[in-house]
Protein backbone atom coordinates (compact mmCIF):
# COMPACT_ATOMS: atom_id res chain seq x y z
CA UNK A 1 0.00 0.00 0.00
CA UNK A 2 2.96 2.24 0.70
CA UNK A 3 4.61 1.38 -2.72
CA UNK A 4 1.36 2.58 -4.28
CA UNK A 5 1.11 5.59 -2.10
CA UNK A 6 4.56 6.78 -3.26
CA UNK A 7 3.76 6.00 -6.95
CA UNK A 8 0.48 8.27 -6.52
CA UNK A 9 2.34 11.33 -4.86
CA UNK A 10 5.12 10.76 -8.03
CA UNK A 11 3.38 13.25 -10.78
CA UNK A 12 3.43 15.99 -7.33
CA UNK A 13 7.06 15.10 -6.25
CA UNK A 14 7.85 16.07 -10.13
CA UNK A 15 5.89 19.32 -10.01
CA UNK A 16 7.61 20.26 -6.49
CA UNK A 17 10.74 19.56 -8.18
CA UNK A 18 9.80 21.96 -11.29
CA UNK A 19 11.04 25.15 -10.04
CA UNK A 20 14.49 23.52 -9.11
CA UNK A 21 14.79 21.63 -12.31
CA UNK A 22 13.88 25.33 -13.81
CA UNK A 23 16.72 26.66 -12.04
CA UNK A 24 19.02 24.57 -12.87
CA UNK A 25 18.65 24.94 -16.56
CA UNK A 26 18.55 28.86 -16.48
CA UNK A 27 21.88 28.80 -14.69
CA UNK A 28 23.31 26.20 -16.89
CA UNK A 29 22.19 28.66 -19.93
CA UNK A 30 23.80 31.30 -18.44
CA UNK A 31 26.97 29.43 -17.99
CA UNK A 32 30.09 31.00 -19.77
CA UNK A 33 30.12 30.58 -23.51
CA UNK A 34 34.01 29.45 -23.51
CA UNK A 35 33.66 27.45 -20.99
CA UNK A 36 30.70 25.37 -23.04
CA UNK A 37 33.18 25.27 -25.91
CA UNK A 38 35.49 23.36 -23.51
CA UNK A 39 33.36 21.17 -22.44
CA UNK A 40 32.51 20.23 -26.31
CA UNK A 41 36.23 19.74 -26.81
CA UNK A 42 36.70 17.88 -24.12
CA UNK A 43 33.11 15.87 -24.46
CA UNK A 44 34.24 14.89 -28.74
CA UNK A 45 37.89 13.77 -27.25
CA UNK A 46 36.03 11.51 -24.72
CA UNK A 47 33.50 10.08 -27.62
CA UNK A 48 36.38 9.43 -29.67
CA UNK A 49 37.76 7.42 -27.16
CA UNK A 50 34.52 5.51 -26.24
CA UNK A 51 34.21 4.81 -29.75
CA UNK A 52 37.45 3.21 -29.38
CA UNK A 53 36.49 1.55 -26.43
CA UNK A 54 33.33 0.49 -27.27
CA UNK A 55 34.60 -1.01 -30.56
CA UNK A 56 37.18 -3.40 -28.10
CA UNK A 57 34.36 -4.17 -25.83
CA UNK A 58 32.41 -5.71 -28.64
CA UNK A 59 35.58 -7.25 -29.72
CA UNK A 60 35.86 -8.90 -25.78
CA UNK A 61 32.15 -9.62 -26.05
CA UNK A 62 32.29 -11.52 -29.19
CA UNK A 63 35.52 -13.44 -28.01
CA UNK A 64 33.43 -14.19 -24.91
CA UNK A 65 30.51 -15.17 -26.46
CA UNK A 66 32.98 -17.96 -28.12
CA UNK A 67 34.67 -18.97 -25.48
CA UNK A 68 31.29 -19.73 -23.40
CA UNK A 69 30.01 -22.00 -26.15
CA UNK A 70 33.19 -23.49 -26.41
CA UNK A 71 33.76 -23.80 -22.42
CA UNK A 72 29.66 -24.97 -22.22
CA UNK A 73 28.56 -22.08 -20.02
CA UNK A 74 25.54 -20.68 -18.86
CA UNK A 75 24.64 -17.02 -20.55
CA UNK A 76 25.06 -14.89 -18.21
CA UNK A 77 23.87 -11.89 -20.54
CA UNK A 78 20.31 -11.44 -20.57
CA UNK A 79 19.52 -8.24 -18.77
CA UNK A 80 18.33 -4.65 -20.64
CA UNK A 81 19.73 -2.11 -19.06
CA UNK A 82 18.65 1.17 -18.78
CA UNK A 83 19.23 4.74 -16.22
CA UNK A 84 16.24 6.60 -14.01
CA UNK A 85 16.18 9.51 -12.76
CA UNK A 86 15.91 9.47 -9.00
CA UNK A 87 12.69 11.13 -8.16
CA UNK A 88 12.02 11.04 -4.45
CA UNK A 89 13.68 8.93 -0.90
CA UNK A 90 12.07 8.35 2.26
CA UNK A 91 13.48 10.16 4.65
CA UNK A 92 15.29 7.83 6.98
CA UNK A 93 19.12 8.37 7.17
CA UNK A 94 20.19 5.61 5.17
CA UNK A 95 16.96 6.30 2.25
CA UNK A 96 15.56 2.36 2.73
CA UNK A 97 13.58 3.51 0.04
CA UNK A 98 13.48 5.31 -3.50
CA UNK A 99 11.11 6.72 -6.07
CA UNK A 100 12.22 6.57 -9.93
CA UNK A 101 10.94 8.23 -12.68
CA UNK A 102 11.51 5.45 -15.32
CA UNK A 103 9.50 3.80 -17.97
CA UNK A 104 11.22 0.70 -18.32
CA UNK A 105 11.08 -0.60 -15.12
CA UNK A 106 8.87 -3.91 -14.28
CA UNK A 107 8.74 -5.32 -10.49
CA UNK A 108 11.74 -7.55 -9.43
CA UNK A 109 14.23 -5.21 -11.81
CA UNK A 110 17.66 -4.98 -10.22
CA UNK A 111 18.73 -1.26 -9.15
CA UNK A 112 22.34 -0.47 -9.52
CA UNK A 113 24.19 2.45 -8.82
CA UNK A 114 27.57 3.23 -9.99
CA UNK A 115 29.05 1.75 -7.13
CA UNK A 116 27.38 -1.48 -6.65
CA UNK A 117 23.64 -3.26 -6.06
CA UNK A 118 21.09 -1.03 -4.48
CA UNK A 119 17.88 -2.66 -4.88
CA UNK A 120 14.87 -3.99 -6.61
CA UNK A 121 11.81 -2.56 -8.53
CA UNK A 122 8.98 -3.22 -5.72
CA UNK A 123 6.42 -1.67 -7.72
CA UNK A 124 6.16 -0.09 -11.05
CA UNK A 125 3.68 1.67 -13.47
CA UNK A 126 4.22 3.55 -16.64
CA UNK A 127 6.12 6.18 -15.32
CA UNK A 128 7.85 5.63 -12.01
CA UNK A 129 9.07 2.94 -9.69
CA UNK A 130 8.87 1.99 -6.04
CA UNK A 131 12.49 0.67 -5.47
CA UNK A 132 13.24 -1.47 -2.04
CA UNK A 133 17.02 -1.24 -1.36
CA UNK A 134 18.93 -4.17 0.03
CA UNK A 135 18.67 -2.37 3.54
CA UNK A 136 15.23 -3.48 3.95
CA UNK A 137 14.84 -6.41 6.28
CA UNK A 138 12.56 -8.17 3.26
CA UNK A 139 15.49 -8.27 0.54
CA UNK A 140 18.42 -11.04 1.06
CA UNK A 141 20.89 -10.91 -1.72
CA UNK A 142 22.94 -14.19 -2.15
CA UNK A 143 26.43 -13.37 -2.30
CA UNK A 144 29.99 -14.71 -2.58
CA UNK A 145 33.75 -13.46 -2.13
CA UNK A 146 35.46 -13.63 -5.84
CA UNK A 147 37.47 -16.52 -6.24
CA UNK A 148 36.65 -18.14 -3.15
CA UNK A 149 33.86 -20.94 -2.53
CA UNK A 150 31.80 -18.59 0.01
CA UNK A 151 28.21 -18.68 -0.57
CA UNK A 152 26.39 -16.24 1.80
CA UNK A 153 23.42 -14.13 2.11
CA UNK A 154 23.21 -10.76 2.59
CA UNK A 155 20.37 -9.02 4.88
CA UNK A 156 19.44 -5.50 5.03
CA UNK A 157 18.31 -4.58 9.18
CA UNK A 158 17.34 -0.71 8.42
CA UNK A 159 21.24 1.11 8.43
CA UNK A 160 23.69 -1.50 8.24
CA UNK A 161 23.76 -5.55 6.59
CA UNK A 162 24.05 -8.32 8.19
CA UNK A 163 25.96 -11.58 6.40
CA UNK A 164 24.52 -15.01 6.78
CA UNK A 165 26.16 -18.39 6.63
CA UNK A 166 29.78 -17.57 6.92
CA UNK A 167 31.71 -20.14 8.35
CA UNK A 168 34.22 -18.69 11.07
CA UNK A 169 37.21 -20.85 9.34
CA UNK A 170 36.48 -19.15 6.10
CA UNK A 171 35.66 -15.73 7.15
CA UNK A 172 36.77 -13.01 4.70
CA UNK A 173 39.38 -9.90 5.66
CA UNK A 174 37.44 -6.89 7.05
CA UNK A 175 36.75 -4.67 4.17
CA UNK A 176 36.10 -7.54 1.49
CA UNK A 177 33.91 -6.53 -0.90
CA UNK A 178 30.84 -9.24 -1.39
CA UNK A 179 29.38 -9.64 -4.66
CA UNK A 180 26.51 -11.08 -6.19
CA UNK A 181 26.70 -14.52 -7.17
CA UNK A 182 23.61 -15.16 -9.22
CA UNK A 183 22.21 -17.95 -7.22
CA UNK A 184 18.52 -17.86 -7.57
CA UNK A 185 18.45 -15.95 -10.69
CA UNK A 186 16.97 -12.76 -9.64
CA UNK A 187 20.43 -10.50 -9.32
CA UNK A 188 22.98 -10.74 -12.20
CA UNK A 189 26.47 -12.34 -11.02
CA UNK A 190 29.68 -10.30 -10.52
CA UNK A 191 27.68 -6.96 -8.87
CA UNK A 192 29.28 -5.61 -5.84
CA UNK A 193 26.78 -5.45 -2.46
CA UNK A 194 28.56 -5.08 0.82
CA UNK A 195 31.85 -4.10 2.24
CA UNK A 196 32.62 -6.48 5.60
CA UNK A 197 32.90 -4.05 8.27
CA UNK A 198 32.90 -6.38 11.26
CA UNK A 199 33.34 -10.22 11.84
CA UNK A 200 32.20 -11.96 15.79
CA UNK A 201 32.96 -15.11 16.53
CA UNK A 202 30.14 -16.64 17.77
CA UNK A 203 31.18 -19.69 20.47
CA UNK A 204 29.65 -22.96 20.11
CA UNK A 205 28.01 -21.38 16.20
CA UNK A 206 29.29 -22.63 12.96
CA UNK A 207 28.91 -19.07 11.04
CA UNK A 208 29.97 -15.69 12.60
CA UNK A 209 28.43 -12.56 12.78
CA UNK A 210 29.18 -10.49 10.09
CA UNK A 211 28.14 -7.20 9.74
CA UNK A 212 28.44 -5.11 6.67
CA UNK A 213 28.03 -2.11 4.71
CA UNK A 214 26.51 -1.24 1.20
CA UNK A 215 28.85 -0.66 -1.24
CA UNK A 216 26.56 1.75 -3.29
CA UNK A 217 25.58 4.68 -1.58
CA UNK A 218 22.75 5.89 -3.31
CA UNK A 219 21.56 8.76 -1.12
CA UNK A 220 23.32 11.07 -3.04
CA UNK A 221 22.79 10.00 -6.23
CA UNK A 222 20.57 11.29 -9.12
CA UNK A 223 20.95 8.68 -11.54
CA UNK A 224 20.99 4.85 -11.04
CA UNK A 225 20.71 2.25 -13.49
CA UNK A 226 17.58 -0.53 -13.80
CA UNK A 227 18.35 -4.28 -15.12
CA UNK A 228 15.61 -5.67 -16.52
CA UNK A 229 15.52 -9.61 -17.48
CA UNK A 230 15.18 -10.55 -20.85
CA UNK A 231 11.67 -12.43 -21.78
CA UNK A 232 14.10 -15.59 -22.21
CA UNK A 233 15.77 -15.07 -19.05
CA UNK A 234 12.32 -14.55 -17.21
CA UNK A 235 10.64 -18.33 -18.78
CA UNK A 236 14.12 -20.08 -18.28
CA UNK A 237 13.83 -18.76 -14.94
CA UNK A 238 10.62 -20.08 -14.11
CA UNK A 239 11.32 -23.16 -16.06
CA UNK A 240 14.25 -24.07 -13.99
CA UNK A 241 11.71 -23.07 -11.01
CA UNK A 242 14.00 -20.48 -9.53
CA UNK A 243 12.36 -18.63 -6.63
CA UNK A 244 12.94 -14.89 -5.77
CA UNK A 245 14.90 -14.38 -2.51
CA UNK A 246 13.31 -11.47 -1.35
CA UNK A 247 10.06 -11.68 0.66
CA UNK A 248 7.64 -9.17 0.75
CA UNK A 249 5.74 -8.59 3.78
CA UNK B 1 -11.01 25.01 8.06
CA UNK B 2 -8.64 24.15 10.25
CA UNK B 3 -8.73 20.54 9.58
CA UNK B 4 -8.64 20.59 5.97
CA UNK B 5 -5.70 23.12 5.83
CA UNK B 6 -3.79 20.62 8.30
CA UNK B 7 -4.33 17.96 6.14
CA UNK B 8 -3.34 19.39 3.06
CA UNK B 9 -0.26 20.33 5.27
CA UNK B 10 -0.11 17.50 5.94
CA UNK B 11 0.17 16.20 2.76
CA UNK B 12 2.37 18.45 1.36
CA UNK B 13 4.61 18.12 3.91
CA UNK B 14 4.84 14.13 2.89
CA UNK B 15 5.67 15.35 -0.75
CA UNK B 16 8.28 18.00 0.50
CA UNK B 17 9.90 14.81 2.71
CA UNK B 18 9.93 12.65 -0.42
CA UNK B 19 11.12 15.20 -2.80
CA UNK B 20 14.21 16.82 -0.79
CA UNK B 21 15.09 13.82 1.82
CA UNK B 22 18.67 13.82 0.79
CA UNK B 23 19.23 17.39 -0.23
CA UNK B 24 18.12 19.60 3.00
CA UNK B 25 17.82 18.89 6.52
CA UNK B 26 13.94 19.48 7.00
CA UNK B 27 11.00 17.77 10.21
CA UNK B 28 8.96 15.58 9.72
CA UNK B 29 6.43 18.26 8.24
CA UNK B 30 2.98 16.01 8.52
CA UNK B 31 3.66 14.19 11.93
CA UNK B 32 4.18 18.28 13.57
CA UNK B 33 0.64 19.27 12.12
CA UNK B 34 -0.88 16.31 12.86
CA UNK B 35 0.57 15.85 16.39
CA UNK B 36 -0.18 19.67 16.51
CA UNK B 37 -3.63 19.28 15.83
CA UNK B 38 -4.30 16.54 18.58
CA UNK B 39 -2.81 18.47 20.88
CA UNK B 40 -4.86 21.48 20.49
CA UNK B 41 -8.23 19.89 21.03
CA UNK B 42 -7.96 16.01 21.82
CA UNK B 43 -11.22 15.42 20.13
CA UNK B 44 -8.93 15.73 16.52
CA UNK B 45 -7.65 12.20 16.41
CA UNK B 46 -10.97 11.02 13.75
CA UNK B 47 -8.99 12.59 11.36
CA UNK B 48 -5.74 12.83 12.53
CA UNK B 49 -5.53 9.22 12.89
CA UNK B 50 -6.03 8.05 9.70
CA UNK B 51 -3.90 10.50 8.25
CA UNK B 52 -1.11 9.21 9.67
CA UNK B 53 -1.58 5.67 8.94
CA UNK B 54 -1.52 7.69 5.45
CA UNK B 55 1.85 9.16 6.35
CA UNK B 56 3.27 5.88 7.53
CA UNK B 57 2.70 3.86 4.33
CA UNK B 58 3.89 6.49 1.99
CA UNK B 59 7.50 7.36 4.37
CA UNK B 60 7.82 3.79 5.97
CA UNK B 61 5.83 1.36 4.04
CA UNK B 62 4.32 0.04 6.98
CA UNK B 63 1.50 1.21 9.38
CA UNK B 64 3.25 0.14 12.57
CA UNK B 65 5.93 2.92 12.69
CA UNK B 66 4.51 6.63 14.04
CA UNK B 67 0.59 5.33 14.04
CA UNK B 68 0.85 2.91 17.69
CA UNK B 69 2.59 5.86 19.26
CA UNK B 70 0.05 7.85 18.02
CA UNK B 71 -3.11 6.26 18.91
CA UNK B 72 -1.72 6.07 22.63
CA UNK B 73 -1.72 10.03 22.24
CA UNK B 74 -5.81 10.72 22.54
CA UNK B 75 -5.31 8.25 26.02
CA UNK B 76 -2.88 9.53 27.35
CA UNK B 77 -4.65 13.05 26.76
CA UNK B 78 -8.00 11.83 28.39
CA UNK B 79 -5.73 9.84 31.21
CA UNK B 80 -3.44 13.20 32.54
CA UNK B 81 -6.36 15.88 31.73
CA UNK B 82 -8.60 13.51 34.12
CA UNK B 83 -5.73 13.19 36.65
CA UNK B 84 -3.62 16.44 36.51
CA UNK B 85 -6.31 18.68 34.61
CA UNK B 86 -5.41 20.30 30.66
CA UNK B 87 -1.79 21.63 31.16
CA UNK B 88 1.17 22.59 29.16
CA UNK B 89 4.03 20.01 30.98
CA UNK B 90 1.89 16.55 30.09
CA UNK B 91 1.66 17.59 26.96
CA UNK B 92 4.98 18.44 26.21
CA UNK B 93 5.49 15.12 27.74
CA UNK B 94 3.16 13.29 25.33
CA UNK B 95 4.51 15.48 22.12
CA UNK B 96 8.20 13.77 23.50
CA UNK B 97 6.97 11.03 23.11
CA UNK B 98 5.20 10.15 20.46
CA UNK B 99 8.30 12.50 18.20
CA UNK B 100 11.22 10.08 19.75
CA UNK B 101 9.98 7.04 17.37
CA UNK B 102 11.53 8.73 14.60
CA UNK B 103 14.87 8.45 16.35
CA UNK B 104 14.49 4.28 16.62
CA UNK B 105 13.10 4.95 12.83
CA UNK B 106 16.70 5.89 11.55
CA UNK B 107 15.61 9.55 11.19
CA UNK B 108 18.41 12.30 11.63
CA UNK B 109 18.35 13.67 15.26
CA UNK B 110 18.29 17.21 13.45
CA UNK B 111 14.77 16.33 11.81
CA UNK B 112 13.39 14.91 15.11
CA UNK B 113 14.70 18.34 16.86
CA UNK B 114 13.18 20.28 14.26
CA UNK B 115 9.84 17.68 14.37
CA UNK B 116 9.63 19.03 18.25
CA UNK B 117 10.09 22.71 17.78
CA UNK B 118 7.55 23.04 14.92
CA UNK B 119 5.07 20.67 16.53
CA UNK B 120 5.44 22.98 19.81
CA UNK B 121 4.71 25.95 17.48
CA UNK B 122 2.09 24.56 15.37
CA UNK B 123 0.56 23.76 18.44
CA UNK B 124 0.41 26.86 20.40
CA UNK B 125 -0.90 28.79 16.58
CA UNK B 126 -3.38 25.88 16.93
CA UNK B 127 -4.52 26.67 19.95
CA UNK B 128 -5.05 29.94 19.63
CA UNK B 129 -7.09 29.75 16.68
CA UNK B 130 -9.46 27.57 18.34
CA UNK B 131 -9.43 29.74 21.57
CA UNK B 132 -10.55 33.03 19.10
CA UNK B 133 -13.03 31.07 17.30
CA UNK B 134 -14.68 30.21 20.44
Amino acid sequence: MGQQINLGLAPLISTLQTPANWWEAARLWFVDNALLQSQLIEAQRQLEQQAALIQQTQNLKDENMQLRSLLKLANVQGYHWHTAQVLGRSPDKKSQHLILQTNHAVPDSVVVSREGLVGLVDIANAHSAAVRTILDASIAVPVTLPDSSLAALVRGQGNHLLVDFVPINEAPPLDSILQTSGAGGLFPSGIPVARITRITPIPGEVFAKVEAEPTSHWQRERWLAIASRTSEQTEAADENGLTRLSVKP
Amino acid sequence: MMIPLTLLLAVIGIIFNLSFASSIMQPDWALAFLLAAILAHRQHWRWVLPMILIHDFALFWNGLAIFPWMVLAPLLLIWSDAQLGPAVPQRTAILTFVTVPMLWLNWPAEAWVLTWLLSFCAWYLMTQVRLESA
